[in-house]
């Protein structure tokens, strides 16, 4: 399980100690070659700020965080980081995000994915979506290695990785990855965090941009509007955002929830009054945690329990 | 039998402490008949009230902070659920500090009321204006004075929460009858598509005029001096849909009035106090909420 293991002393006590959870270093996404992609220009280098700020990615890896030995009960999650389809916010919406999960047990693997790009890409549209379906393809291959039940894998997206983990969520009918075995590439839930869904009036006009371009077609537009997308086999989803969010509207939230509704497919929601956008884990303008309600809703959906 | 017993004292000193709503006459009353006459079941749900009174629970000694709350029982304007959405969570308000009212509204009725429209909002007015007037005796800042409702409650609590601006009741001090927040409990909201049938035939009839249609629909009553309000709904209430919460929450932030919304995943309708089909505890919202806002302090 911990093949791979090779972090130096140093990092690995610190690791320890910091959180009691293992980290393994980055899997390539896809051992084969990356699908969809044209040679990398020399400009374009991949470069992590130091607040662990990615761009520039041409190789999407997946990085495993299990919980403590003995801990874990058998589910697992995909972390989407969220940035505009123009980065990825690695840390608070990332690593940050895996360690809390950890906590609860579930094993999680955060994605780096592709950002949107003619310049590494056939098709721009299609890479991120490519990745997530890849990265739930690869939980779900490995399922027995990694102690993970393939039935409970879920997906976490933040701002525009909530755009991300919601396509995902309803785009899993046509799979974009070499799928051989036939794979399922459904998530078994979704947990989006002041999420980017919709492309219409209430979008997010620079992920919209980033993704499909400035002068997108209907067809575009209404495929990646995820809140058209859903059906009654869209996994259960918990929606959380701030009512002040003036980033992405608050609107997003609430149409992926009335969609939702319609389908039939369970769903919870909670908007706090205040927080604006991209606070990650703790929203400092409230006293409540939303992690605690993800956890109660995770273990209400019996995620919790082997 | 034994729930009954456990219920007594509560019930009792809560009768033992009810003010009568009006000092003088009741607006808006008519002769009660002889078959009008208040019956209480044995899980405290109340009907036919002819005589409204709001009814105190005070924080214990040194602990009150100077908030008070009123309390609107549900029922879809035909019962109150007295208990489980007016005691039970007038003592969980007390161990916050805050003093609550529960309030014991007549229910529309054309045997009791000249307009049966009106009587429900003018006895959640006069609840308000009451507390506030009596603020200082009752050691109530009278600018901290919120409502809650439940259901039809909430349909009520939205009601006062919207319509405040239009006095309806003998308000000769002119005392400000807005409450300064709401909390509203899966709420009906609007009598449009997602009405629930049963209030709105109760409160404003089976065939209303397009106009009160429209005045009682409340998403449409909210202006930027609404105050702020904080919404809890089931996705899977099968009573009163989400909609209804949704609409006015919408309605609030297009106002531009601070809201938040919780909406569980299950609860369906009418479960108080406690969601038994969730492991979080709407209340403590309700408590930061408070908090966040400055009404704890």
């Amino acid at each position: 399980m911990m093949k791979n293991f090779s972090l130096s002393l140093v990092a690995a006590m610190t690791l320890i100690s910091f959180s009691a959870c293992a980290q393994e270093k980055p899997m390539p996404l896809y051992p084969n070659g990356v699908p969809n992609s044209k040679p990398a220009p020399g400009a374009y280098v991949e470069k992590t700020d130091s607040t662990h700020w990615i761009t520039m990615v041409s190789q999407p890896t997946l990085t495993a965080y299990f919980p403590a030995k003995g801990s874990a009960n058998g589910t697992a999650i995909v972390v989407c980081p969220g940035g505009g389809y123009a980065g990825l916010a690695s840390a608070h919406e990332g690593f940050a995000i895996a360690r809390e999960f950890n906590k609860i047990g579930i094993t999680a693997f955060v994605l780096k994915y592709r950002l949107p790009s003619d310049d590494i890409m056939v098709d721009k549209t299609i890479g991120p979506l490519q990745d997530a379906q890849q990265a739930i393809l690869t939980v779900r291959k490995h399922a027995a290695e990694w102690g993970i039940n393939p039935q409970k894998i879920g997906i976490i997206g933040f701002s525009a990785g909530g755009h991300l983990a919601s396509t995902e969520g309803t785009h899993f009918d046509k799979v974009l990855v070499d799928d051989k075995e036939n794979i399922s590439v459904r998530p078994d839930f979704m947990m989006l965090i002041y999420p980017v869904i919709s492309f219409g009036p209430m979008a997010h006009v620079g992920s919209r941009e980033n993704l499909i371009g400035k002068t997108p077609s209907s067809a575009l537009l209404d495929l990646y509007s995820n809140e058209k997308q859903v059906t009654a086999n869209t996994p259960p989803t918990f929606l959380v955002h701030a009512a002040d969010d003036d980033v992405v509207p608050v609107e997003n939230s609430e149409m992926f929830f009335d969609a939702l509704l319609k389908a039939k497919v369970k769903a919870e929601m909670h908007i706090f009054q205040a927080g604006g956008h991209g606070f990650g884990l703790n929203n400092p303008r409230s006293k409540d945690k939303w992690f605690d309600w993800a956890k109660n809703w995770l273990d209400e959906n019996r995620f919790l329990v082997p | 039998m034994l729930a009954v017993a456990l219920l007594l004292p509560c019930f009792a000193l809560a009768q033992q402490n009810a003010m009568p709503l009006y000092p003088g006459a009741i607006p808006d009353a008519k002769p009660v008949p002889a078959y009008y006459i208040e019956k209480t079941d044995s899980l405290l749900s109340v009907t036919n009230v002819s005589i409204p009174t709001l009814i105190p629970f005070f924080p214990e000694k040194g602990t009150a902070n100077g908030a008070a709350v009123i309390i609107f029982p549900g029922g879809a304007y035909q019962h109150l659920a007295m208990n489980k959405e007016g005691y039970k969570v007038a003592q969980e308000f007390n161990k916050i500090g805050v003093t609550a009212f529960v309030l014991k509204y007549r229910l529309p009725s054309d045997d009791i009321m000249i307009d049966k429209t009106i009587a429900p909002l003018q006895d959640a007015q006069q609840a308000v204006l009451t507390v506030r007037q009596h603020a200082i005796e009752w050691g109530i800042n009278p600018a901290k004075i919120g409502i809650i409702g439940f259901s039809a409650g909430g349909h009520l609590a939205s009601t006062e929460g919207t319509h405040f601006d239009r006095p309806v009741i003998d308000d000769k001090d002119h005392v400000s009858l807005r409450p300064d927040f709401m909390i509203l409990l899966y709420p009906v909201i609007s009598f449009g598509q997602y009405a629930h049938a049963g209030s709105r035939a109760n409160l404003i009839g089976k065939n209303p005029t397009r106009d009160l249609l429209e005045l009682y629909s409340n998403e449409k009553q909210v202006s930027s001096d609404t105050p702020p309000t904080l919404l809890i709904h089931a996705a899977d209430d099968g009573s009163v849909p989400v909609q209804n919460s949704e609409l006015f929450f919408d309605a609030l932030r297009k106002a531009k009035v601070k809201t938040e919304m919780h909406i569980f995943e299950e609860g369906g309708h009418g479960f108080g106090l406690n969601n038994p089909k969730s492991k979080n505890k709407w209340f403590d919202w309700a408590m930061n909420w408070l908090d966040e806002n400055g009404f704890l302090n």
